[in-house]
Protein backbone atom coordinates (compact mmCIF):
# COMPACT_ATOMS: atom_id res chain seq x y z
CA UNK A 1 0.00 0.00 0.00
CA UNK A 2 1.07 3.73 -0.76
CA UNK A 3 2.00 5.92 1.86
CA UNK A 4 0.80 9.18 1.67
CA UNK A 5 1.14 12.35 3.34
CA UNK A 6 -0.57 15.41 2.99
CA UNK A 7 -4.21 13.42 2.46
CA UNK A 8 -7.24 15.03 1.97
CA UNK A 9 -9.37 12.15 1.48
CA UNK A 10 -8.75 8.18 2.67
CA UNK A 11 -11.54 5.84 2.40
CA UNK A 12 -9.99 2.31 3.64
CA UNK A 13 -12.86 -0.60 3.56
CA UNK A 14 -11.65 -4.09 3.89
CA UNK A 15 -10.73 -5.88 1.28
CA UNK A 16 -11.03 -3.30 -1.14
CA UNK A 17 -8.00 -0.99 -2.52
CA UNK A 18 -7.95 1.96 -0.58
CA UNK A 19 -8.88 5.59 -2.25
CA UNK A 20 -6.77 8.22 -1.22
CA UNK A 21 -5.66 11.59 -2.97
CA UNK A 22 -3.78 9.67 -5.91
CA UNK A 23 -6.46 7.24 -6.93
CA UNK A 24 -7.80 8.17 -10.01
CA UNK A 25 -11.54 8.23 -10.77
CA UNK A 26 -13.86 8.84 -13.79
CA UNK A 27 -16.61 11.44 -13.41
CA UNK A 28 -19.62 10.51 -16.12
CA UNK A 29 -20.72 13.63 -18.18
CA UNK A 30 -22.44 12.26 -20.30
CA UNK A 31 -23.98 10.12 -23.32
CA UNK A 32 -24.33 10.79 -27.28
CA UNK A 33 -25.56 8.57 -29.57
CA UNK A 34 -24.26 8.96 -33.03
CA UNK A 35 -24.45 7.78 -36.60
CA UNK A 36 -22.25 10.01 -38.72
CA UNK A 37 -18.96 12.21 -37.73
CA UNK A 38 -19.84 15.27 -35.46
CA UNK A 39 -18.45 16.63 -32.06
CA UNK A 40 -19.20 18.29 -28.64
CA UNK A 41 -18.13 20.92 -26.23
CA UNK A 42 -18.36 20.56 -22.68
CA UNK A 43 -16.26 23.34 -19.91
CA UNK A 44 -15.80 20.25 -17.81
CA UNK A 45 -13.13 18.88 -19.89
CA UNK A 46 -10.95 20.92 -18.43
CA UNK A 47 -11.68 19.95 -14.87
CA UNK A 48 -9.07 16.33 -15.91
CA UNK A 49 -8.11 14.34 -18.10
CA UNK A 50 -11.08 13.31 -20.75
CA UNK A 51 -12.06 9.83 -22.04
CA UNK A 52 -14.79 8.14 -23.07
CA UNK A 53 -15.85 4.75 -24.74
CA UNK A 54 -17.47 3.80 -28.17
CA UNK A 55 -20.20 1.38 -26.99
CA UNK A 56 -22.38 -0.36 -29.95
CA UNK A 57 -21.18 -0.88 -33.38
CA UNK A 58 -22.33 -4.23 -35.53
CA UNK A 59 -21.09 -7.99 -36.21
CA UNK A 60 -22.54 -7.39 -39.64
CA UNK A 61 -19.87 -7.39 -42.05
CA UNK A 62 -22.17 -4.04 -44.56
CA UNK A 63 -21.13 -2.02 -41.70
CA UNK A 64 -18.19 0.49 -41.14
CA UNK A 65 -16.20 -0.09 -37.88
CA UNK A 66 -17.16 2.04 -35.35
CA UNK A 67 -16.15 6.23 -34.90
CA UNK A 68 -12.76 6.91 -33.49
CA UNK A 69 -12.91 9.58 -30.52
CA UNK A 70 -10.30 12.37 -30.20
CA UNK A 71 -10.48 15.07 -27.77
CA UNK A 72 -9.03 19.14 -28.50
CA UNK A 73 -9.38 21.66 -25.23
CA UNK A 74 -12.50 20.96 -24.37
CA UNK A 75 -14.35 19.67 -27.37
CA UNK A 76 -14.31 15.74 -28.26
CA UNK A 77 -14.76 14.61 -31.86
CA UNK A 78 -16.03 11.42 -33.52
CA UNK A 79 -15.18 10.31 -36.61
CA UNK A 80 -15.99 6.95 -38.96
CA UNK A 81 -13.53 5.48 -41.48
CA UNK A 82 -14.47 6.27 -44.75
CA UNK A 83 -17.50 3.86 -45.44
CA UNK A 84 -16.94 1.16 -48.64
CA UNK A 85 -19.31 0.34 -51.08
CA UNK A 86 -22.20 -1.61 -49.14
CA UNK A 87 -21.15 -0.73 -46.17
CA UNK A 88 -23.34 1.96 -43.61
CA UNK A 89 -22.15 3.30 -40.58
CA UNK A 90 -23.57 2.23 -37.17
CA UNK A 91 -25.55 3.81 -34.37
CA UNK A 92 -23.26 4.12 -31.59
CA UNK A 93 -23.42 5.51 -28.37
CA UNK A 94 -20.40 7.78 -26.91
CA UNK A 95 -20.07 7.57 -23.51
CA UNK A 96 -18.06 10.51 -22.14
CA UNK A 97 -16.21 11.24 -18.89
CA UNK A 98 -13.52 13.17 -17.09
CA UNK A 99 -10.59 11.45 -14.99
CA UNK B 1 -16.93 30.14 -8.64
CA UNK B 2 -19.27 27.62 -9.14
CA UNK B 3 -21.69 25.94 -5.77
CA UNK B 4 -20.43 23.14 -5.23
CA UNK B 5 -20.50 21.81 -1.49
CA UNK B 6 -18.00 19.21 -1.85
CA UNK B 7 -14.67 18.72 -3.49
CA UNK B 8 -11.78 15.78 -3.98
CA UNK B 9 -8.77 16.92 -6.23
CA UNK B 10 -6.02 14.10 -7.10
CA UNK B 11 -3.16 15.44 -5.46
CA UNK B 12 -0.39 14.54 -8.51
CA UNK B 13 -2.81 15.96 -11.56
CA UNK B 14 -5.12 18.03 -9.88
CA UNK B 15 -8.15 16.80 -11.98
CA UNK B 16 -11.07 16.28 -9.67
CA UNK B 17 -11.84 13.14 -8.06
CA UNK B 18 -15.42 13.86 -6.52
CA UNK B 19 -17.89 16.35 -6.52
CA UNK B 20 -21.47 17.42 -6.29
CA UNK B 21 -21.92 18.01 -9.73
CA UNK B 22 -21.14 14.86 -12.14
CA UNK B 23 -21.43 10.78 -10.50
CA UNK B 24 -18.85 8.91 -10.31
CA UNK B 25 -18.26 5.87 -12.57
CA UNK B 26 -19.19 3.12 -9.71
CA UNK B 27 -19.80 -0.75 -10.15
CA UNK B 28 -23.09 -1.35 -10.86
CA UNK B 29 -22.96 -5.66 -11.08
CA UNK B 30 -20.37 -8.22 -11.96
CA UNK B 31 -20.98 -11.94 -13.61
CA UNK B 32 -19.03 -14.52 -15.33
CA UNK B 33 -19.86 -15.80 -18.58
CA UNK B 34 -18.47 -18.41 -21.08
CA UNK B 35 -18.47 -18.19 -24.69
CA UNK B 36 -19.58 -21.40 -27.28
CA UNK B 37 -17.77 -22.84 -29.71
CA UNK B 38 -15.80 -22.07 -32.06
CA UNK B 39 -17.52 -20.23 -34.87
CA UNK B 40 -17.53 -21.23 -38.32
CA UNK B 41 -17.31 -18.30 -39.75
CA UNK B 42 -14.02 -17.85 -38.87
CA UNK B 43 -13.14 -21.44 -37.32
CA UNK B 44 -10.64 -19.13 -34.26
CA UNK B 45 -13.39 -17.24 -32.33
CA UNK B 46 -15.98 -18.27 -30.00
CA UNK B 47 -19.42 -15.63 -28.85
CA UNK B 48 -20.78 -15.17 -25.52
CA UNK B 49 -23.38 -12.35 -24.23
CA UNK B 50 -23.08 -9.66 -21.09
CA UNK B 51 -26.95 -8.96 -20.19
CA UNK B 52 -26.87 -6.05 -17.51
CA UNK B 53 -29.93 -4.61 -16.34
CA UNK B 54 -30.23 -0.74 -17.16
CA UNK B 55 -32.44 1.83 -18.58
CA UNK B 56 -32.61 2.75 -22.21
CA UNK B 57 -30.16 5.81 -23.02
CA UNK B 58 -27.98 4.90 -19.98
CA UNK B 59 -25.37 2.10 -21.70
CA UNK B 60 -23.19 0.99 -19.04
CA UNK B 61 -19.19 0.83 -19.35
CA UNK B 62 -18.44 -2.92 -19.27
CA UNK B 63 -14.98 -4.27 -18.44
CA UNK B 64 -13.40 -7.66 -18.80
CA UNK B 65 -10.89 -10.03 -17.80
CA UNK B 66 -9.90 -13.25 -19.30
CA UNK B 67 -6.86 -15.17 -19.90
CA UNK B 68 -7.64 -15.18 -23.55
CA UNK B 69 -8.05 -12.33 -26.23
CA UNK B 70 -11.32 -10.95 -26.02
CA UNK B 71 -13.22 -7.89 -27.26
CA UNK B 72 -16.78 -5.96 -27.06
CA UNK B 73 -18.06 -6.34 -30.42
CA UNK B 74 -21.94 -4.75 -29.92
CA UNK B 75 -24.33 -3.82 -27.69
CA UNK B 76 -28.31 -3.61 -27.73
CA UNK B 77 -30.87 -2.46 -25.65
CA UNK B 78 -34.20 -5.19 -25.17
CA UNK B 79 -37.09 -2.67 -24.05
CA UNK B 80 -38.78 -5.90 -22.53
CA UNK B 81 -36.78 -7.29 -20.46
CA UNK B 82 -35.01 -4.02 -19.50
CA UNK B 83 -31.60 -5.25 -20.32
CA UNK B 84 -28.80 -4.16 -22.07
CA UNK B 85 -26.76 -7.08 -23.99
CA UNK B 86 -23.58 -6.99 -25.00
CA UNK B 87 -21.64 -9.57 -27.86
CA UNK B 88 -18.19 -10.57 -26.59
CA UNK B 89 -15.86 -12.78 -28.68
CA UNK B 90 -12.92 -14.33 -27.91
CA UNK B 91 -10.27 -16.38 -29.38
CA UNK B 92 -11.05 -19.94 -29.08
CA UNK B 93 -13.56 -22.05 -27.62
CA UNK B 94 -15.40 -22.11 -23.97
CA UNK B 95 -13.59 -18.78 -22.43
CA UNK B 96 -14.70 -18.11 -18.67
CA UNK B 97 -14.53 -13.85 -18.91
CA UNK B 98 -15.75 -12.20 -15.85
CA UNK B 99 -17.47 -8.84 -16.46
CA UNK B 100 -18.36 -5.34 -14.65
CA UNK B 101 -20.47 -3.52 -15.37
CA UNK B 102 -20.17 0.59 -14.19
CA UNK B 103 -22.39 3.49 -14.79
CA UNK B 104 -24.26 6.10 -12.61
CA UNK B 105 -24.45 4.70 -9.05
CA UNK B 106 -27.78 4.39 -7.43
CA UNK B 107 -28.38 5.81 -4.51
CA UNK B 108 -28.09 3.42 -1.27
CA UNK B 109 -31.22 4.16 0.89
CA UNK B 110 -29.85 2.12 3.68
CA UNK B 111 -27.72 3.87 6.47
CA UNK B 112 -24.38 3.42 7.25
CA UNK B 113 -22.44 5.71 5.12
CA UNK B 114 -19.59 7.46 6.05
CA UNK B 115 -19.45 10.34 3.92
CA UNK B 116 -22.13 11.14 0.73
CA UNK B 117 -22.26 14.11 -1.65
CA UNK B 118 -25.85 15.03 -2.83
CA UNK B 119 -26.84 17.04 -6.35
CA UNK B 120 -30.55 19.02 -5.49
CA UNK B 121 -31.12 16.81 -2.58
CA UNK B 122 -30.47 13.02 -4.60
CA UNK B 123 -27.13 11.59 -3.28
CA UNK B 124 -24.75 11.09 -6.16
CA UNK B 125 -21.71 10.02 -3.94
CA UNK B 126 -21.33 7.66 -1.40
CA UNK B 127 -17.85 6.22 0.17
CA UNK B 128 -19.66 2.60 0.12
CA UNK B 129 -19.85 3.08 -3.85
CA UNK B 130 -17.27 0.90 -5.41
CA UNK B 131 -15.54 3.06 -7.82
CA UNK B 132 -13.96 2.16 -11.30
CA UNK B 133 -10.05 2.92 -10.61
CA UNK B 134 -8.05 3.74 -13.40
CA UNK B 135 -4.22 2.10 -12.54
CA UNK B 136 -2.99 2.38 -16.21
CA UNK B 137 -3.84 2.66 -19.66
CA UNK B 138 -2.93 2.46 -23.21
CA UNK B 139 -4.01 4.07 -26.11
CA UNK B 140 -2.40 5.02 -29.52
CA UNK B 141 -2.32 4.07 -33.43
CA UNK B 142 -2.26 0.06 -33.79
CA UNK B 143 0.78 -0.32 -35.97
CA UNK B 144 2.50 -3.71 -36.65
CA UNK B 145 2.92 -4.72 -33.40
CA UNK B 146 0.32 -5.10 -30.48
CA UNK B 147 0.77 -3.56 -27.74
CA UNK B 148 1.42 -5.77 -24.10
CA UNK B 149 1.90 -4.34 -20.11
CA UNK B 150 2.33 -5.24 -17.06
CA UNK B 151 0.35 -3.87 -14.20
CA UNK B 152 1.75 -4.06 -10.16
CA UNK B 153 0.93 -7.55 -8.57
CA UNK B 154 -1.65 -8.11 -5.93
CA UNK B 155 -4.15 -6.90 -7.09
CA UNK B 156 -7.39 -7.65 -9.44
CA UNK B 157 -7.89 -6.24 -12.80
CA UNK B 158 -10.44 -5.60 -15.30
CA UNK B 159 -9.99 -4.05 -18.98
CA UNK B 160 -12.67 -1.31 -20.23
CA UNK B 161 -11.98 -1.50 -24.24
CA UNK B 162 -13.29 1.99 -24.97
CA UNK B 163 -11.75 1.76 -28.16
CA UNK B 164 -11.20 -1.37 -30.08
CA UNK B 165 -9.48 -1.37 -33.70
CA UNK B 166 -11.33 -2.76 -36.68
CA UNK B 167 -11.29 -4.12 -39.80
CA UNK B 168 -12.95 -5.44 -42.69
CA UNK B 169 -11.47 -6.57 -46.34
CA UNK B 170 -12.88 -7.73 -49.39
CA UNK B 171 -10.35 -9.07 -51.81
CA UNK B 172 -11.20 -9.83 -55.25
CA UNK B 173 -8.57 -11.90 -57.13
CA UNK B 174 -8.95 -13.15 -60.66
CA UNK B 175 -8.44 -16.52 -60.81
CA UNK B 176 -8.62 -17.13 -64.72
CA UNK B 177 -10.36 -16.69 -67.81
CA UNK B 178 -14.16 -15.07 -66.56
CA UNK B 179 -13.67 -16.46 -62.96
CA UNK B 180 -12.96 -14.90 -59.59
CA UNK B 181 -12.58 -14.89 -56.11
CA UNK B 182 -13.90 -13.34 -53.34
CA UNK B 183 -12.61 -12.78 -49.48
CA UNK B 184 -14.32 -11.92 -46.98
CA UNK B 185 -12.36 -11.00 -43.50
CA UNK B 186 -13.43 -9.39 -40.40
CA UNK B 187 -10.71 -8.61 -37.74
CA UNK B 188 -10.79 -7.20 -34.05
CA UNK B 189 -7.98 -6.19 -31.43
CA UNK B 190 -8.60 -8.41 -28.44
CA UNK B 191 -6.78 -7.83 -24.83
CA UNK B 192 -5.88 -10.67 -22.33
CA UNK B 193 -5.04 -10.16 -19.08
CA UNK B 194 -3.04 -13.44 -16.90
CA UNK B 195 -2.28 -12.15 -13.54
CA UNK B 196 -0.96 -8.42 -14.13
CA UNK B 197 0.02 -9.22 -17.66
CA UNK B 198 -1.89 -7.47 -20.00
CA UNK B 199 -1.51 -8.45 -23.68
CA UNK B 200 -3.32 -7.79 -26.95
CA UNK B 201 -3.42 -10.13 -30.83
CA UNK B 202 -5.98 -9.83 -33.00
CA UNK B 203 -8.77 -11.73 -33.62
CA UNK B 204 -10.15 -12.82 -37.06
CA UNK B 205 -14.19 -13.08 -36.37
CA UNK B 206 -14.92 -13.83 -40.22
CA UNK B 207 -13.25 -15.44 -43.18
CA UNK B 208 -15.48 -16.31 -46.14
CA UNK B 209 -14.27 -16.84 -49.42
CA UNK B 210 -16.21 -17.72 -52.48
CA UNK B 211 -15.56 -18.97 -56.29
CA UNK B 212 -17.52 -17.78 -59.22
CA UNK B 213 -17.66 -17.76 -63.05
CA UNK B 214 -18.44 -14.80 -65.40
CA UNK B 215 -21.07 -15.49 -66.46
CA UNK B 216 -23.46 -16.55 -64.65
CA UNK B 217 -22.24 -14.82 -61.61
CA UNK B 218 -22.06 -10.54 -62.36
CA UNK B 219 -18.87 -9.03 -62.97
CA UNK B 220 -16.47 -9.50 -60.05
CA UNK B 221 -16.89 -6.65 -57.28
CA UNK B 222 -14.01 -4.44 -56.63
CA UNK B 223 -11.60 -4.76 -53.55
CA UNK B 224 -11.98 -2.71 -50.19
CA UNK B 225 -10.35 -2.52 -46.89
CA UNK B 226 -11.97 -0.10 -44.07
CA UNK B 227 -10.16 0.43 -40.78
CA UNK B 228 -10.34 1.72 -37.22
CA UNK B 229 -6.91 2.04 -35.95
CA UNK B 230 -7.11 3.73 -32.82
CA UNK B 231 -6.72 1.51 -29.72
CA UNK B 232 -7.64 2.48 -26.01
CA UNK B 233 -7.58 -0.01 -22.74
CA UNK B 234 -7.90 0.94 -19.52
CA UNK B 235 -6.97 -0.54 -16.55
CA UNK B 236 -9.36 -1.08 -13.39
CA UNK B 237 -8.60 -1.79 -10.19
CA UNK B 238 -11.08 -4.25 -8.89
CA UNK B 239 -9.63 -6.11 -6.01
CA UNK B 240 -12.85 -7.02 -3.86
CA UNK B 241 -15.43 -5.94 -5.99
Amino acid sequence: MAVVSGWGLRIRRPGLSEFNSATIVGRILGRITVSDDGSLSNSAFASGEPRAMVSGGVSQFNATPPPEVTFSGNTMSWTYPTPAPGTERPTVTIIYWVQ
Amino acid sequence: MAGWGFRSRNSATGSIQIDGENPNIALLGKGTITTGPVEPSSGVHSVGSISVAGEPGQVPLIAVRCTAAVALASSSYDGGSGEWTFQVVAKGAARSVTWYAFGEPAAIATPGWGVRVKKAGTVIWDTRDKPAVVVGELQGIRGATYPSTSLPAGKTYALLMAMTPESKTQSVTNTGFNSYRIENMHDRMGWSLNGASVASENIRTLYASGDYSVPPAPPPPGSWHIESKRYHCLFLDVTGF
